[in-house]
Order: C-alpha cells, then structure tokens, then sequence
C-alpha cells in the first residue's frame, strides 16, 4: 500500500470538500433557523470573484515589459503572505454577505417565495460576475504562502498534508462548533427554536426575523469565504473564470440535505462529496476502462453520486421528516 | 412626443458621433475567447488596434468576444453585419460555417475568417499563419535543451493547424537528436487555464523538461516556471510569466495583414471568393518579403547560451528568406513509415494545398495517435 | 411602523397593482443599473428599446426576438405547471439537452432519413428523451421522497456531459470543423427558414407557438388544469378530491420534460443542425425560462408576454453590443431585476401595507 499516494489523496479529497463543507456549515445554520437559501451558488461565486480581484490588488507592482512597451502589467508578488490571505478571504465572505442581505431583505421583509428567490439569488451572482470578472486576464495574482513553505519535504510523505492551507483545518473546526453551538447553547437552543415552530417561538418573545436576518448573514459569510477558497486555493494558484464553481453552492445544499440537517454529518458527507470530486482525477489514468467511463461517468460522477445519497437517505421518509427544521421554508406571519 | 423624441436623437447624434458613426468604414471582430487571454484573442485584438492606430478616423472598430461556435456566432457575426459594418474579421476555426453562412445573407458586407478553408461566396476570405514555421525553431531548441530527451506537448485539437505544428516540432527536433520523445496531451479547449496547468503538471511529473504548448493561456509557462524546467510561448510573448523558464514565443502577428487588408478594402481593391485563401508565415510571401504573421519573441539568450542562440536566428531567418521550408523532403517520413506523395514524385518539400491543409497525419518518430 | 395585514381577499386590482409595482421597480432599477455600467447610457436606453428600428433589418431584428421568446415561452409554460403543482423541476435545461440528443439519436435509428415525415419523427423523439430525463427525479421523488429540485438540477449537469460524450464518441462526425461535433442533419430534416435571410425564423416557431397554445388551453379549460388549480390554491383539498399527489408529481414532470425535449429537438432542428458540447449548444434556455414562469407568475398569459419581454430585452442587449460597443450584461440584468422585483411585488398581492408612525410598541391587532 503505496501511503504516499493515500496522502496525497486526502489531500485530494480535503481541498475539495473544504469549500463545500464551510458553504454548508452556513446553509446549515439558516436552514436551522427555517429559512431556505437555495443561493448558495450565487454567494459563493461572489464571494470567489471579489477574493480574486482583492488578492490581485493587495500586492502590486506596475512593470514595464520588452514588446509590450507602453502596455503596464500587474504583477503580484510571488506569494501572498497569510494574513493578507486572510484579509482577502474575509472580504471574499464580506460579499457573500452583502448578497445575502438582499435575499433576507426580500424574503425576510418582502414576505417572497423562498425557493424563488433562492434561485434569483443564484442567477444574480452569476449575471454579476459574468458582467464585471472580465477585465482579470492581465491581473497576476500571486500564489498564497503555505505553512511549511519550502520545508514541506521535511516533513516526508506527509508533507503535502500539514502543508495544506489552514482554511481546511479552520473549516472542520468551525462546522463542529456550530454544530456544538447548535445543540449545546441557548443561542443554538433559540435558532432551533425559531426553525421547528416560529409561531411557538414569537409566543415566547423570541425575535424570530431578527435570529433568521443574523442566520442567512452567517450563511452569505460561510458562503463568500468558500468562493474564496476556490478562486484562490482550490487549483493550486489563484485563478478566475466564469463559473468557477461549477455547481459547488447546490453540492453544499444536497450535502446538508444528506446530512439530514446534523453537523457531524455534515463533514463526513463533504468528505464523501470531496472524494467523488477528487475521483475524477485519479481514476482518468487507469487502463482498461470503457470507452464511455472517462468522458461521461467520471465528470458526471460528483453530481450522480449525491443523487444516489440523497434517494438513500430519503427512502425512509420519517429520517427526513424527524430532522428537518419543521418551519423550513414556511411563511412567518407575525400575529401581533 | 415631438419634443421628446427630437430631444433624444439630438443626444443620440451627439453621442453618435463620439462613437465614430462619421467613419468611412466599420470593421467588426468576432474573438473566440476573452480579450485578455494573453494569447490568440489578444493578438487578434492588437492587430485590431494596430488598425485604428494606423488608420485614425477613417475607420471605427467593434469586437465582440467570447462567443461560442454555433448558433451564437451566426448571431454575433449577423449582429455586426446589421450594424453596418463593412469588414468583418471572425477569428476561430469553429466559425467557419456560422460565416458563410452570414455571407450569404449579406452579400455586400467583406467577411474574413482566420485559419478556415471554405469560401462559398464572392464576400468570403480566409487567411491563416504558417505557424508551423515557429515551431521548426522550437524544435531545433528543444532538441539542443533537453536533458531527458522528453518534451511535454500541450495540444488543444486535433485538426490539421495543430498536427501541423506538432509534426514540423518533431521533424526539426529528430534531425538533431534521434532520441527524442513528444508526449502529447490534448485539452480539448483554445483556453483552460486549469486544464493546461493540470497538463503541464502531469507531463512534467512524467519526466518531461521542456512544455511545448498550442493553447491559448499562460498557465503552462507559470508551471513551468515553478517546477523549474523549460517552456515554450504561444500566440504572444510569455517571457514574463516564466523570467527562467521562457526559451521563446512564437507570437502572431495580425498587424500587417490586417492593415493591409483594411487597405484594400478602403481602395477597392479587396478580394474574396474561392481564390482567396492567403497564408504568410515569418515572411508575407515566403521568401523574405515583408513582415508577415509569425514572429519570433524573447530568446532567452542566457539559456540558451551564444551558439544555440546564433543558431536559432539563423534558422529564423533561412525561414524568413525562404531558402529553408518547414517541411523539406529530405528524411521525411509518416508515422507509418511511407513517403509522402508529393516526396515521391520528387517535389522539394510538402505543398500547401491538400497536404498541409488537410494534414490528419502524424511524422515518423510520434509513437502516439491521433485522437478521433 | 409597517404594518402587514394579509389580505383576505385577492382579487384582480390587487394583481394589477402587484404588476405594475414590479414593472415600475423593474424600470427604475434598470434603468441605473444601464446608466451605471454603459458608456453611452441614453443612446443605450433609446436604442434598447427600439432597435428593430434603428437601422437594421427590421424583420431580422424582430425574429430574435421571437425566436428567443418560443423557447422561454414553451418551456417555460411547462416548468410553470410544475410550479404551480408544487413541484421544483429545475433541470429544464438538462431536459432541452437530452431532447437535442433524443431527436439526433432517433434520426439515427430510423437510418438517417431524409424525407420530411423525419420531422414529427424527430420532435417526438426529442419529446420523449425529454420525458425519460424528467422521469428520473420524478420516480426519485414518488418511489424515495427524494427532494426533486436538487435532483433535476443534478441531472442538468450529466446532461451537460452527455452532450460532450455523444458528440466526441460515439456519433463523432468524420469530417468535422471542431472534435465534438456530430454530422450535420441534411437539409430536408431541418426546419428551414420561412423568410429566405433570416436564419432564426424557422418552421420550429409556428410549430412551438402551436404547441404553446395547445398546452395552455389545457391549463386553462380543461378538467386536467382544473385539476392543476385546485393543487396549486388548496392541496388539502386535493388530496380529499382523491388526486393522487403521485399522479400528479409524474404528470407534470412528464409534460414538462416533454416540452423542453421538443423544444430542444427544434434547436437541434431549426438553429443549429448538430449536436456538440455544452458550450456551443446550450443557451441557457432552460434557466431563462424559469425566470419567465415566475415573471409570468405561472399563467399562460403572463408567460407569453415575459418571453416576450425578455427575447426582445436579449435582442436589443446584443445589438447594443454591437452598435455601440456596450456589454451586452444589460440583459442578464435586467433578467434577475425583473424576477427580483416582481417576487417583491407579490407582497402587495397578499397582504395590504399600513403606515402606523414611529411607534416602538408592538400593537395589537384590531
């Protein structure tokens, strides 16, 4: 058993379950509360945007270049140090948030259908960065420093691993400590409250639209910060093009769905889901294979296999209908 | 409503004119890709300024990019055709239908498509690089460059334009080291900045030093340069991307031909139809007459040290001046061993027209196949 | 504050009001989105709308437009059907795909005819291919609960990769201009222009406004729409009218999945003439067109004129592209602002809004 190559796997599987994972660890507190966000694309991927053209601009030196004269470059510099990293990310969340206000603003305020208005969120993020992404070819973004740097190969076969970027680790933390927040605190206690009977929770003075607004913002938050992940992590250098995150905010959705609602399962879903991601890889190299397998089953794979999940998971419809948040998605009409 | 409306088109005409609408001639561009590929689009859209650069008011400039080969080209390139342009430059081989197919709705417009072969109307034109020339020199380089004997080739499809520069690579690159392996990726994409990254990755974790590419982004050459082996640029320079990786670009240059062509349109003297089908390479003619489409970038003299250097220029200009082909006869040979036509009745080196046009074959010495 | 007070009884002022509060927001809100982003914002505006008059042929310009509205227009009637049962079918375009493949794989069985009689062969081809693809979250949904909006939208991306897979592999084109591109139907199976010149006027518009009409006078007149009213307003009492909700499920994912398949199998037809990859085939027709359901608020008046709306916004949108050299975004734009306004609006559809001053105290309500 080759465990250079188990490593490298993992290492695999992690970077492409971290974004989905932080995504979901967002949805999964709004879906909580008993909204459903069906945005999750859409913040994202403004959330992947805005991090790259903030990573583009954070270092930045004007060059002058033989057979280009008169024509300046941005050139980044070879690496984006981590708390500039940092900085970059959080604007990445920043923007997925400003897109979620809307969405609480519409369904909050506007009293608007919640699926519909999920989906528009979707189409807006997309038309927003299809509109304004053009302009980056010319941008060099560096490449974000990792934490053993030129010392990973110290570290031997597990290298590459420690050598990840810390959003991996900070990502499974902070989905077990909401899930830990959810279950064990009187902050969790009142989103849970207000997403199994909101009408039960207003009768107790609970301020259920407030707890939903602050809900749905951690959700842009989760969901910005995981675009940024993918612009500026997931391939290896930072790199923007349109849809870049090819379906990731609805893997994040059917991932909590598959998780029935639970925050322990919610990581070992994203793993499940990072696997069939990192699948696609991997196996493109084996021989042998139909002349079908590698071009149709193997990209289709990270969308074929959560259907599979979801049907499994739902066979048993009481699974669902114990753990889903009861007023998820249902109309709250304040009687006061 | 009078007021209304007399008021709008005064600010229409006010505008109008700051969009050049007094112009003698309206020249629209339909790009493939994005303008900032770095690449093909961007050198078409130089050439494109080169234009309004040299031809000031007479002329107004549209592009229009990104569009993707199908019924959206018909669309774009019918859009500009409505929009009274007069010359229309379609810059993909994928929008060779979708162009005649607007030509032949709009006989009065010019349209001009790079690298394609049809031309089924009068108004039709297509023009194409001999880009194949460049790649004799990036063969001569790698052959003299590499340590391992394996060269990385990052191909985007599999039709006559890029065999054609895979083909004369190998050929040069054979004649001055035997030993010799091309290992060839096709992306299936002109630019995928992941996809060719992923590629340059795994042709050099599977021994290769030197990345040739004929795809559109700088991707390779920045993984290149991470990895410390060398590479080659495509469509425009990439020596900043890869300041130690870099060896040289084969850059396109639109320019002359395009301002020719502008030229020829202003004067009346521009031809289209079955005839005209117009290739330059380093040279406009081939026998060192003017600048023509391909040009030679960055040699990184440092690495490639005084002799290789001296060689390499003056292979570019045997290219230039005619007195070397891409593809002379002599030694060559088809993956499966037999001479080409043309060889065996004694011509000096392989023809335009079918050979190299159509070109499905691989030359002796690529062990791998042409995917179908 | 703002009161909400639900309205206890909606009628059709209240539906007037609630459009034209989202036609005005729609205007307002796009008119300085296109002053924010276009060069030359009046030009912009005046020529967005009026450009079939602006200089171009006219009847060029207008058959954009209309083409573009069949599409939305068919299919999203079909997905509206499903809305109003209910039932999220999101995956309309994935469903368009298969009917592209559907009619190319039938026109490949019956042994690549070339009479006429090809052309019903291959729209019901493409229907059925269609129905086989929205069959599969429906039986998810019925057999196994499984939420059927994460499944159809799934189903949209393998669709996607069929698209490559069919036209790369196995019906790769011999002599061909791009890799994944299959041979081109023959000229007597397409749908030909009607008007000699204008490529996007086809025999596939008549064809999808007759199939427009058909499917809404069975939403609108008959038992099975009647059916679709009383699921939509009360499902309660649905369920004690004895319509079975699996029934229903599969009815509408059926038919509409059978509306996006001949829609696509007329793009396969009528527009394009091959089958390639997702890229070069699909338009995001199948997308669009849920925003025109909603946009139509699930009536089939409602939708004809917001596939109309949004075809000539497209239309105009690239002719300002190329006129003007402005980005043709504005659309998309004006897309998402008008389903965003007109989800705002539905507000005023449902409940009526009270002014009662700055008070801080929660009131009662009287």
């Amino acid at each position: 058993m080759e465990w250079a190559y188990l490593v490298l796997t993992l290492v695999s599987v992690l970077n492409f379950a971290t974004p989905l994972l932080l995504a979901a660890t967002g949805e999964l507190v709004v879906e909580k509360s008993g909204v459903l966000n069906l945005g999750v694309e859409g913040m994202m991927i403004v959330g992947a945007m805005t991090a790259y053209f903030v990573g583009a601009h954070i270092d930045l030196e004007i060059c002058t270049v033989p057979h280009f004269s008169g024509v300046g470059c941005l050139v980044g510099t070879s690496s984006i140090p981590m708390e500039r990293f940092a900085i970059v990310v959080l604007t990445g969340g920043l923007a997925g948030m400003a897109l979620s206000f809307l969405f609480a603003l519409l369904v909050l305020g506007f009293r608007s259908n919640q699926v519909a208005t999920g989906l528009g969120l979707t189409l807006l993020g997309l038309t927003l960065t299809n509109a304004l992404g053009s302009g980056s070819g010319d941008l060099k973004v560096g490449r974000v420093d990792t934490l053993l740097g030129t010392q990973a190969s110290d570290w031997g076969i597990w290298g590459p691993l420690l050598n990840m970027n810390p959003m991996v680790w900070l990502t499974i933390i902070l989905c077990l400590t909401v899930g830990w927040v959810l279950t064990h605190t009187r902050l969790g206690l009142i989103i849970r409250a207000v997403g199994e009977n909101h009408d039960s929770a207003h009768t107790l003075g609970l301020p259920v639209q407030w707890v939903r607004l602050g809900a749905i913002v951690f959700g842009g938050l989760c969901a910005g910060m995981a675009g940024a992940y993918i612009s500026m992590i997931q391939i290896g250098a930072p790199l923007w093009k349109e849809g870049i995150t090819a379906g990731a905010g609805w893997l994040a959705l059917a991932l909590i769905l598959f998780a029935t609602w639970r925050a322990e399962r919610v990581v070992l879903g994203a793993l499940i889901f990072g696997f069939t991601l990192a699948l696609e890889l991997r196996l493109q190299t084996l021989a042998g294979l139909p002349s079908w397998f590698v071009p149709w089953l193997l990209p289709s794979l990270p969308y074929l296999i959560p259907i599979i999940v979801l049907t499994l998971i739902s066979l048993d419809a009481r699974v669902i209908r114990r753990n889903a948040p009861a007023s998820l998605g249902k109309l709250f009409e304040p009687i006061s | 409503m009078k007021r209304v409306s007399s008021l709008l088109a005064a600010a229409a005409l006010s505008l109008g004119f700051a969009s050049g609408a007094s112009a003698e001639l309206k020249i629209g561009f339909i790009y493939v890709g994005p303008v900032e590929d770095l690449g093909w689009t961007f050198r078409h859209d130089e050439g494109r300024k080169a234009i309004e650069q040299h031809f000031g008011n007479k002329v107004s400039t549209t592009f229009i990019e990104n569009v993707p080969e199908g019924p959206a080209a018909v669309d774009a390139i019918t859009d500009l055709a409505e929009t009274g342009h007069g010359l229309i430059f379609t810059t993909s081989f994928g929008f060779m239908n979708p162009t005649n197919t607007v030509a032949a709705n709009y006989p009065k417009v010019k349209f001009e498509h790079a690298t394609g072969f049809t031309r089924n109307t009068d108004n039709m034109a297509t023009f194409s690089a001999r880009f194949y020339e460049g790649r004799v020199i990036q063969g001569l380089i790698a052959s003299k460059m590499t340590k391992t004997n394996k060269i990385g080739y990052i191909a985007s499809f599999p039709i006559p334009e890029v065999i054609r520069g895979i083909n004369a690579f190998t050929f040069e690159a054979r004649k001055h080291n035997p030993n010799i392996e091309v290992d060839i990726r096709w992306v299936f994409s002109w630019f995928d900045p992941a996809k060719e990254a992923e590629a340059a990755t795994a042709l050099i974790d599977a021994g290769a030093d030197i990345i040739v590419q004929h795809t559109d982004s700088p991707a390779p050459v920045q993984v290149a340069e991470s990895r410390g082996v060398y590479a080659f640029g495509q469509a425009s320079d990439m020596s900043r991307f890869g300041p130690n990786a870099h060896l040289v670009s084969i850059v396109d240059n639109w320019d002359s031909y395009y301002i020719d062509r502008v030229q020829a349109a202003l004067d009346g003297t521009w031809n289209g139809g079955a005839a005209a089908d117009i290739w330059w390479g380093l040279s406009k003619d081939g026998k060192g007459n003017g600048i023509g489409m391909v040009e030679m970038a960055s040699y990184n003299e440092k690495a490639l040290g005084p002799d290789l250097y001296a060689e390499a220029i003056a292979l570019e200009k045997a290219l230039f001046s005619g007195a070397r082909h891409a593809f002379p006869c002599t030694g060559l040979k088809k993956q499966d061993g037999s001479i080409p036509e043309e060889c065996a009745s004694g011509a000096p080196h392989l023809v335009d027209f079918p050979t190299l046009v159509t070109k499905d074959w691989y030359i002796e010495g690529i062990t791998q196949s042409i995917p179908k | 504050m703002i009161r909400l007070i639900r309205r206890a009884d909606v009628t059709a002022i209240h539906s007037l009001i609630s459009i034209a509060v989202a036609a005005v927001l729609t205007l307002v809100i796009s008119t300085i989105v296109l002053f924010l982003t276009a060069k030359a914002p009046v030009d912009a505006l005046m020529q967005l709308l009026t450009y079939p008059y602006q200089g171009g042929t006219v009847i060029v310009q207008w058959s954009k437009a209309l083409n573009m509205a069949a599409y939305l227009g068919v299919i999203g009637l079909g997905l509206s059907i499903c809305y109003r049962a209910n039932v999220w079918n999101i995956g309309a375009e994935g469903q368009f795909a298969m009917g592209g493949i559907g009619a190319f794989g039938t026109w490949l069985l019956l042994g690549s005819p070339t009479a006429w009689w090809a052309i019903p062969c291959l729209i019901m081809g493409g229907a059925f291919a269609g129905l086989l693809w929205a069959s599969i979250p429906a039986l998810l949904k019925t057999q196994a609960n499984t939420n059927e909006l994460l499944t159809s939208l799934m189903l949209v991306y393998v669709a996607a990769q069929t698209l490559f897979f069919v036209s790369n592999g196995p019906w790769q084109a011999p002599v061909r201009y791009s890799p994944s591109q299959t041979v081109f139907l023959p000229e007597s199976v397409q749908l030909n222009a009607i008007i000699p010149g204008v490529p996007t006027f086809h025999m596939g518009l008549p064809i999808a406004l007759g199939l427009f009409v058909v499917i809404a006078l069975l939403v609108l007149y008959t038992p099975f729409g009647y059916r679709l009213k009383v699921t939509e307003t009360t499902p309660r009492a649905a369920r004690f009218a004895g319509y079975s909700p699996r029934v229903t499920v599969w009815a509408v994912f059926l038919l509409s999945g059978a509306m996006a398949g001949a829609m696509g199998a007329i793009y396969l037809m009528g527009d394009i003439g091959y089958v390639t990859e997702e890229s070069n085939f699909l338009r995001g027709f199948g997308f669009s067109a849920i925003v025109v359901a909603f946009l139509g608020r699930l009536h089939p008046v409602g939708i004809l004129l917001a596939a109309l709306l949004l075809g000539y916004v497209a239309g105009g949108a690239s002719w300002i592209q190329a006129n003007l050299r402005e980005d043709d975004s504005i659309a998309g734009f004006i897309e998402v602002i008008a389903l965003m306004s007109t989800l705002a609006s539905a507000l005023f559809l449902q409940y009526r809004v009270q002014w009662r001053g700055f008070a801080t105290q929660p009131q009662e309500n009287r």
